[in-house]
């Protein structure tokens, strides 16, 4: 029954790298280590959220802190996106934090950006972003560049609203 | 025409009866992986020659695939400016349909069919009527740590099928057509998900293990005992499991969604 | 159903009583596809003798003895190991039958993957409890009893024709089985192994009083081993002693009698 103890040690060589390289397909690749509950939810409307989808990102200067965890018509029956999201319960978030809804390059995936405010006061588990930036929709933009190099020079090509108002 | 008719059905018969009796196989094999006595050592052994000595073939295929996923994906990026989501299509290509399908054809050409000759050449030398006249099952002594040797061994070979790819868009993609390494590997990081990825791959390779060990044991087990049906038994094995898997990767796809 | 015990059908040498016969074999009826093998075959085997199955190629021989086994199961009729009859007892009630039973297969049946020695205890580690010193003694007084020597390590792939006899002689005794089947023993083997096999199977049927039930398609290693014979032929038997067979008016009998006695092998000759 004896076999050579080296088929053994390759037996378990084997199982040993085949597990890693599972753990980092789902680890790294899978960004299963972000699903540590982020603990943190947080919500915020948008009159636009483009291409966002669940598990988005969330990123704080360019730092991933949480993702998207559902996208919902708001229930306020203003037809406004509402996004929750959950991030890490460890940041100090002050309630005039803005998200805006931001690309990866320009013809990327959509992530959640979050700019913190200055306010005392905290954001809650459960609190609402007031200041939120909607997605840029490109269909849009080229629509109003095209209109305001062949209308009148009233009209600027405006940028989507800030602050969460309805055009 | 009558003669057809009756081939037909007879056919149709033997189909099912084969049906039949792979799948009351199919539950011993379970059975005998549930109950004791655990036979470890036979186990590692039959690891040893699945998944160990399956090693070479699936990572160097792994490289190539992956080597060619870069350079076919990148032509075709190229066309959009979208060279930038190379990984993202490495990744996901290998990920969700070539790790699982690749190396359960190739773990089918190399292991599947060296069980069912062994287990054939079993047959053909009373081997197995040997160890039934010495009261052993030989269901629960050589198939089942063959058959659970190939389930363990399918979704570890898959996944190492997919790094070995994924190292060679990266070859390709960095070394040779210059796209930035950070870009490459956060593509890939930000575009591929558990849940809806990684975790359906998984599912995949360890149900193709399942069918491949099933298939041929199977095979190798009801093998006529003489050359000729070694012979028939090893290739049958390699054909239906392979096309067993093809048609399951369709259902689980399927079942599995597409989505987000 | 139970059939009742018929009366085989040939000329006996010394009228066994029920209570002698160690195996019988009754009115049995078996078919593959098309052709029949048996058909209303019956012939028992007497306690601590060595019984020949003789017959030509193909005849059926080691079928038969693959019923005695339990390997095959006969279309209809009844098999008879002592006081059981076994041919309808499921996989599981079967295996505790064998353990009365040691088979040595015609080409030694071996494993190929395990060593001689791995290969001879396998029955002792899977059926009993013993140490590994008991198991290895064990083995080492069967491979003595057989003569092997110095083969713990080889694999099947190694051993000479009559080394794996032998080893597979050793691996079915090593249970200390009351009856031994033997599927054509001296097939592959020089004229020398075969007298030393032969010698080899009288001496463990004269030392331990096994029921020995040996098929062969040779006429002398028969006419020197065998206490009984059953000769068959066309789907049935035609049983008796050495001496009975020689002198058999039966017409096929003579034939093939005649037909080994003038072939080319040298132990033929008797």
């Amino acid at each position: 029954m004896s076999r050579s103890p080296i088929r053994d040690l390759l037996v378990g060589v084997f199982v040993l790298s085949g597990l890693a390289a599972l753990a980092y397909l789902s680890i790294k690749l899978g960004a299963a280590t972000y699903s540590g509950p982020g603990g943190l939810v947080l919500y915020a409307n948008f009159d636009e959220v483009g291409g966002l989808a669940k598990r988005s990102p969330v990123v704080i200067g360019g730092v991933r802190v949480g993702q998207v965890k559902k996208i919902e018509l708001a229930s306020d029956g203003s037809f406004r996106a509402r996004v929750t999201m959950d991030v890490d319960q460890t940041l100090k978030l002050p309630d005039d934090t803005q998200a805006a809804v931001l690309t990866q390059g320009v013809l990327g995936n959509q992530y959640v950006g979050l700019s913190p405010g200055g306010s005392e006061t905290l954001l809650k588990n459960g609190g609402e972003i007031t200041y939120t930036q909607s997605a840029v929709v490109i269909e849009r933009l080229i629509g109003k560049v095209i209109q305001s190099l062949g209308g009148s020079s009233s009209s600027e090509p405006s940028k989507p609203p800030a602050g969460g108002k309805s055009p | 025409m009558l003669e057809l008719v009756r081939k037909f059905g007879w056919r149709s018969i033997s189909i099912v009866h084969g049906l039949g009796g792979i799948t009351l196989f199919g539950s011993r094999l379970a059975f005998e992986t549930l109950a004791p006595p655990y036979r470890l050592r036979r186990l590692i052994d039959d690891v040893y020659n699945t998944g160990v000595l399956s090693l070479a073939i699936v990572c160097a295929s792994g490289t190539a695939v992956g080597l060619v996923l870069g350079l076919q994906g990148y032509n075709t990026l190229v066309r959009f400016g979208a060279e930038r989501s190379m990984g993202a299509v490495v990744g996901l290509s290998l990920v969700r349909e070539l790790g699982p399908v690749l190396t359960a054809l190739l773990v089918t050409g190399r292991a599947g069919s060296a069980v069912a000759a062994e287990i054939g050449a079993m047959v053909a030398t009373e081997q197995l009527d040997g160890l039934r006249m010495m009261a052993v099952d030989p269901i629960d002594f050589v198939t089942q740590p063959k058959a659970f040797a190939l389930f363990v061994s399918m979704p570890l070979l898959s996944a190492l099928f997919i790094v070995s790819g994924l190292f060679g868009g990266y070859l390709v993609g960095v070394g040779l057509l210059g796209i930035d390494a950070g870009t490459y590997v956060s593509s890939l990081e930000n575009n591929i998900d558990f849940r809806n990825d990684v975790l359906g791959s998984v599912l995949k390779s360890v149900v193709f293990g399942a069918l491949v060990g099933l298939i041929s044991t199977w095979r190798g087990f009801t093998a006529a005992p003489n050359s000729e049906g070694v012979s028939r038994a090893t290739t049958g094995a390699v054909v239906q499991a392979s096309v067993a898997t093809l048609m399951v990767d369709y259902v689980i796809t399927a079942l599995w969604g597409v989505g987000v | 159903m139970p059939g009742k015990m018929a009366q085989p059908d040939a000329p006996r040498s010394e009228g066994p009583s029920h209570g002698q016969s160690h195996v019988e074999v009754v009115s049995v009826r078996l078919a593959f596809g098309d052709r029949r093998v048996f058909d209303g075959l019956s012939c028992r085997f007497s306690h601590a003798k060595i019984s020949v199955i003789l017959g030509a190629s193909g005849v059926g021989k080691s079928t038969l003895l693959r019923i005695i086994g339990g390997l095959q199961r006969p279309d209809y009729g009844d098999v008879w190991i002592g006081e059981q009859e076994i041919s309808r007892l499921s996989e599981r009630q079967m295996q505790r039958v064998r353990s009365r039973l040691g088979m040595m297969f015609q080409g030694g049946a071996l494993l190929d993957s395990m060593t001689v020695f791995d290969n001879v205890a396998l029955p002792l580690r899977e059926h009993t409890r013993l140490s590994k010193r008991e198991i290895s003694d064990r083995v080492h007084a069967q491979f003595d009893a057989v003569g092997l020597k110095r083969v713990d390590a080889l694999l099947p792939g190694q051993l000479s024709g009559g080394m794996k006899k032998r080893a597979a002689l050793a691996r079915a005794m090593i249970t200390e089985p009351e009856i031994l089947l033997i599927d054509e023993p001296f097939s592959g083997l020089d004229p020398l192994a075969v007298r030393l096999i032969e010698a080899l199977l009288v001496e463990v049927n004269r030392t331990k009083g096994l029921t020995m039930i040996l098929t062969n398609h040779h006429i002398g290693s028969t006419v020197r081993m065998a206490d009984e014979v059953v000769f068959l032929i066309d789907g049935a038997s035609i049983h008796g002693s050495v001496k009975e067979i020689k002198e058999s008016i039966d017409p096929r009998l003579q034939r093939f009698l005649e037909a080994a006695g003038t072939g080319p092998s040298l132990e033929d000759a008797s």
